[in-house]
């Protein structure tokens, strides 16, 4: 009556894609407050992280308008 | 009768749009991310924007639970009235509680208990009351829990470090766009479900064509309803969900919104529907547990718990007895509109008494005197009484302090 598939199925997908961008903003995260303070020693080091850091958060960016893609049925 | 029935719909739409602010919109609120009011805006016009977003006919108000048509059951718009009363009554009682149930149930609970007065038991089909309905809602919340909590344990693993507290305060800029998904995800389902019921309505009136589309004005009306209703912003929700289960961190917060839209979208797009309230519920328990177990308030989240299992129940209770007056005759009607709006207004009086409002959504929660009874004896107290247990995590305590 259940239809176990499916709700593993869900479980797994949610499980990966919640982990996916957590795990990228939280990197993102770390190394934009590690840059703000590297700055000050060391400024090549700092860029390099900040650059990283802006690239994850454009990575989450493409995420959320994918999310935004799956929410609006118009676009599929 | 059809412009009664479409009335009530419009005012279940509201109080569907207020009980589900706190989905989206409590964490972020919560944790200072967005200002209370900023974040009841932005909600509601997500709202808006995604009750117009999807063309699609929410078939989940019927979706094979009432047997209809073909050798089944005619479903009355008198019975669709009692239903929402049901609802509307339900939803009224939890929101005074402040406890997050799910509008969806309560609509259900509403059509299946006036459709069993009106049509008998053999109406209702067991089977996909079960699957579609009991088992999810008893799973969703630990599959939220179970995600939220793997979650919260990447956020707070990864960002460890020296300067962990500044970086996780960083987790409110993620914050803003999750609930926003959230709250479009929202805006495309639920406005669905009123209309929905109005455009069966209409149908079943012999007002529109069978087998057709909402009409534009109804959508219009619906998007409006839901948005105006998260806009006014169920205030006691929020504080239950965003401080009463835990008090919420930012990294928390992100960790837990982002495990309830991939949850949502997951489960709209893989077909097994679960309750936005009880993912975004289920969530925020799971985020508790991550970044510490004793910081969960049980008592809460028990109260939440019992609330969504007689959900269900109670609606239709109140939806049957709204049914069985109706069937008397227009008299009979005319009781259960004066009756409705007799408790509704009962219930914003009430709630005047210790109103929660945008000021004090993210303070601490009072204790209540006066514990409302008007409806339900079966659930126990208000959240208020609750005592917020220590939490040792100096993390959360100082974001608190920074709001105030």
């Amino acid at each position: 009556m259940i239809e176990w598939e499916s709700f593993v199925l869900v479980a797994v997908v949610s499980l990966v894609a919640a982990s996916v961008i957590v795990t990228i903003a939280s990197i993102g995260i770390r190394l934009l407050e590690n840059a703000t303070h590297a700055q000050k020693q060391d400024p090549r080091q700092g860029k390099v992280r900040l650059a990283v850091a802006r690239t994850l958060f454009g990575v989450c960016g493409v995420l959320v308008l994918f999310g935004v893609y799956l929410i609006v049925p118009a676009f599929h | 009768m059809v412009a009664l029935v479409v009335v009530l719909a419009l005012f279940f739409d509201f109080t569907n749009g207020f009980h589900d602010t706190a989905n989206a919109m409590a964490t972020p609120i919560a944790t200072g991310a967005l200002k209370p009011r900023v974040a009841v805006s932005i909600a509601a016009l997500l709202n808006l924007v995604g009750a117009f977003l999807s063309t699609e006919v929410a078939r989940t108000i019927s979706g094979g639970l009432i047997r209809e048509g073909g050798g089944g059951i005619q479903i009355t718009p008198t019975m669709i009235f009692a239903g929402l009363i049901g609802a509307i009554m339900w939803n009224l009682a939890t929101w005074l509680l402040g406890l997050p149930s799910s509008s969806s149930h309560a609509l259900f609970g509403g059509l299946i208990g006036a459709v069993i007065v009106g049509a008998g038991v053999g109406a209702i089909d067991p089977g996909v009351l079960l699957s579609k309905i009991v088992f999810p809602a008893v799973l969703a919340p630990f599959m939220a829990a179970g995600i939220a909590f793997v979650a919260t344990k990447i956020a707070y693993r990864v960002t460890s470090g020296h300067h962990a507290h500044a970086a996780r305060q960083r987790f409110r800029v993620g914050q803003v766009f999750t609930s926003s998904l959230v709250s479009l995800a929202h805006g495309t389902n639920d406005a669905q479900k009123t209309m929905g019921v109005i455009t069966l309505t209409l149908i079943a009136g012999g007002f529109q064509a069978a087998g057709t589309g909402p009409e534009f004005w109804v959508i219009a009306v619906c998007a409006f309803a839901i948005a105006l209703g998260t806009y006014v912003g169920g205030w006691r929700i929020i504080r239950t969900v965003g401080t009463g289960i835990t008090d919420v961190s930012p990294a928390q917060g992100f960790a837990a919104e982002a495990s309830t839209t991939a949850t949502i979208l997951a489960s709209t797009h893989l077909g097994f529907a679960l309750s936005t309230t009880q993912v975004a519920s289920g969530s925020i328990i799971g985020a508790g547990l991550g970044r510490n177990r004793r910081s969960v308030r049980w008592r809460v989240a028990g109260r939440i718990g019992v609330a969504w299992l007689v959900t269900l129940p109670c609606a239709a209770i109140m939806a049957a007895v709204a049914e069985l007056l109706a069937r008397l005759g227009p008299w009979g009607i005319a009781a259960d509109a004066l009756a409705g709006a007799t408790v509704i207004v009962l219930m914003f009086r009430r709630a005047r008494r210790n109103p929660v409002n945008h000021t004090n959504v993210t303070g601490e929660v009072p204790v209540v005197k006066h514990a409302p009874s008007v409806v339900m004896p079966k659930v126990p107290p208000s959240i208020a009484s609750a005592k917020p247990p220590k939490v040792p995590a100096a993390d959360s305590r100082r974001a608190h302090r920074e709001q105030a």
